[in-house]
This record gives structure tokens, C-alpha cells and sequence, in this order.
């Protein structure tokens, strides 16, 4: 298949609402190819959507996980896992965010901020972090969209959660 | 067609994809040819509508014919490459030429001469016309784009999603029960979509010739309404 080529065989059932696309919706849909000012979470969204990135993630979420409760990643998605050892999965994530020396840790940490907290809303319904829950709804929903299996279904319940402890 | 997969044929950007089929022979001009005709036809039909010359032919068969006379030259996208300006200034100034050869080819016939030297007249700006028709050609293109790489990457549902809450209007609340998701995930959904579609956006825009640190300043020109 080539860039402009004919379409597959599947792709069939929205062709006819592509052309009737007109100036406006173009100008709309077209914001959607902006990338804007970056924020930290985008670059984590965009290092989520690379290949391998599953196993990236596994493994940041073990070290900090590890580093800072003494306990595997998998405790993240269990709702024994207590408010407090996810808070300083927390805290670990954040120390990484700010003190790793490659950008790689620095997203690491970040991952391990964020899937924290998610295991916070989801496991206690609670918001440990400081950020207003309609802001965390959103960073949530984007870096669901971008990781897969387990790790994107529990950022997707958190992101649900803070939906609902949003006023 | 070759046996290449998506991420094979897509590298890092489309400017890229043109310059290397380019040197694939006969079959790899095909493929960008193909290319550019859909994307480009379009936007070419409506300058032609816009100008003086309509007498010449419909528009499908004059930007058709314009097509297979340029495109069949090797030498053309080399050009436009050595150029540097925007695919779609450069097809609008070639296809400006290609209307005043054919004006002066069918005015052998009556009156030999006469409209040789005159410009070829455009009602308004030629600029802000190919540039609205590019900015609705490329959405679309870039539609169709993002839907196969969805399909291949699995994530057909995903693009349904995306297209029934962009595109028609509809919200994440109807859509869970019509997919039997969490409002949440449909959202989820939509957006890896929409990231499939910001690439394909992005993809097009590389191949018209805009250089990467420059896709969102482009973008931002595309939406905002032009003056002529």
C-alpha cells in the first residue's frame, strides 16, 4: 500500500464521509496535526507509542517500584496496595523526573509519577498528587491512548475516577 | 507492489518517501505520481475553475491531462525538489504554464497568436484558493491515511470511534454504549487515533516540502482564514 495509493480492501465504510469533508471541518480537524508547546507528558506519550515501549515500561515501573517500596510493579495494580506506598512510588517517580541525567529516566520517572497516582484514584479514589482533577483527566486520557495492555486500562479507570472527583 | 509493510514504506518523513521512490524506477514515479495526484488534483481544479481560461476543457480532464504531461517528465520533481518551495506552488506555477501551452495549442485552430503572450487571469488570489482547496485535500488524504495504518495496527475500532466523535459530532457518552466501552476508553481510543492522524497530517505536510520545525507554523497558516 502506498502513501496515496488505492485503499485496502477493509477500507471502505468512511470513504464517502471523508469527501464531504468541507473548509471548516478541515480547519478543524486540521489543529489536530499540531503538536503545540510540548509538555513533559507528551514527550512521555510519544515515548510510550515507540516499539518496545511495553517492555521500557515494565521495566522504569519495576526499578521505581522497587527502589521505593521494595515491592514488584505488579502492586500498582492491586487494590491492597496501600495509599501510602503508592505515594512514595509517587515521590520515587518524581526524584527520578527531576534527578535522572538522560531523558530517558526522566520519562521513566515521570511514567512511574503517573502510574502512581492512577493506582491512587483507581485502588482509593483518591488524588495524591496536587494537580486539579480535570488536569489529571486529561493528561491520563493521552497517556492511556498512547500505552497498551494492563498499564493503559489502569490509566484509563484513573482518568474516569478523576472525571468524577472533578467539581 | 512491493511486499513492504506500512512502516517500511512510511519513513521518517514523506519528503523522504518521495525522494527515495523517486529512484525506484519506472514503479517507484508510479507511486509518487500517485501520490500527488491525490492530494493535488483537487486543489488544482479549483485554481483552474478560478480562472479565465475554463473554455480550455472540465477541470478533471485539463489537471488529468496536466498531470500525465508533467509527471511523465524525470525531470520534474527533481526540479521541484532543487526548488525548495512548496509542492503546491510549484504545481500551480507548472500548471499556470501548462494552461498557456494549452490555450496556445487550441488557439492554432482560430486565432493563432493572439493570446501568446497574455498571463493567464485569476478572479482573486491564486494563493489563497490553492491554499483553502490544499488545507480541505490534505484532511482528507490524511483521513484516508490515518484509517489503513489504524486498520494495520489492529485498531479499526479506534479509528470508528475517532471518526464518529470528530467527525460526526458525536460524544464519548453515546458512543460507549454503541461500542460497549467506559466513556474513558472511548476517549482513550479516539485519541491513539487521533495520534495516528496528527502523523499522517504531519506525513503530508513533510511531502508538500515544509521542513519538520516548521509543520505547526504551517498548519497554523493552513487554518487561519487568508486574505486576498
Amino acid at each position: 500500500m502506498t502513501p496515496s495509493g488505492q485503499a485496502s480492501s477493509g477500507q471502505t465504510s468512511h470513504i464517502s464521509v471523508y469527501d464531504s469533508v468541507g473548509e471548516s471541518q478541515a480547519s478543524t480537524l486540521l489543529r489536530l496535526g499540531l503538536l503545540g508547546p510540548r509538555r513533559p507528558i507528551d514527550d512521555l506519550a510519544d515515548r510510550l507509542a515507540e516499539p518496545g515501549a511495553a517492555t521500557w515500561l515494565d521495566s522504569m515501573l519495576e526499578i521505581g517500584t522497587t527502589a521505593a517500596i521494595g515491592k514488584p510493579r505488579s502492586v500498582l495494580l492491586m487494590g491492597a496496595t496501600s495509599i501510602e506506598d503508592l505515594s512514595k512510588v509517587k515521590d520515587e517517580g518524581k526524584r527520578r523526573y527531576r534527578n535522572s541525567e538522560t531523558a530517558d529516566g526522566r520519562l521513566g520517572g515521570l511514567a512511574i509519577y503517573f502510574v502512581a497516582i492512577s493506582g491512587g484514584l483507581v485502588h482509593h479514589k483518591r488524588n495524591i498528587c496536587s494537580r486539579p482533577p480535570d488536569v489529571l483527566h486529561a493528561a491520563l486520557l493521552d497517556l492511556a491512548a498512547a500505552s497498551a495492555g494492563h498499564w493503559s486500562d489502569l490509566l484509563t479507570r484513573a482518568a474516569a475516577t478523576a472525571r468524577a472527583l472533578a467539581p | 507492489m512491493t511486499q513492504q509493510t506500512k512502516q517500511d514504506v512510511f519513513p521518517p518523513t514523506m519528503s523522504t518517501w518521495i525522494a527515495q521512490r523517486m529512484g525506484d524506477g519506472a514503479e517507484g514515479r508510479s507511486e509518487v505520481n500517485r501520490h500527488i495526484m491525490a492530494v493535488y488534483d483537487w486543489p488544482l481544479r479549483v485554481y483552474f475553475m478560478g480562472t479565465s481560461e475554463r473554455w480550455l476543457g472540465e477541470p478533471e480532464d485539463v489537471v488529468s491531462g496536466f498531470f500525465a504531461d508533467r509527471l511523465g517528465r524525470s525531470e520534474f520533481l527533481h526540479e521541484w525538489r532543487a526548488s525548495g518551495m512548496r509542492l503546491r506552488r510549484w504545481l500551480m506555477n507548472a500548471f499556470c504554464f501548462y494552461l498557456m501551452e494549452l490555450r496556445r495549442s487550441r488557439a492554432r485552430d482560430r486565432r493563432a497568436g493572439e493570446l501568446d503572450r497574455e498571463p493567464i487571469v485569476f478572479n482573486g488570489s491564486p494563493e489563497v484558493a490553492i491554499d483553502r482547496a490544499f488545507r480541505v485535500s490534505l484532511v482528507r488524504e490524511a483521513l484516508r491515511l490515518a484509517q489503513e495504518t489504524c486498520e494495520e495496527a489492529g485498531l479499526a475500532e479506534h479509528w470508528s470511534i475517532f471518526v464518529s466523535h470528530y467527525l460526526a459530532g458525536r460524544d464519548y457518552a453515546d458512543l460507549s454504549k454503541e461500542f460497549v466501552v467506559t466513556p474513558e476508553r472511548a476517549a482513550v481510543m479516539a485519541r491513539t487515533a487521533a495520534r495516528k492522524f496528527r502523523g499522517a497530517v504531519r506525513e503530508l505536510l513533510a511531502g508538500d516540502g515544509t521542513p519538520d520545525q516548521e509543520v505547526d507554523q504551517e498548519i497554523l497558516a493552513l487554518i487561519e482564514e487568508p486574505t486576498s
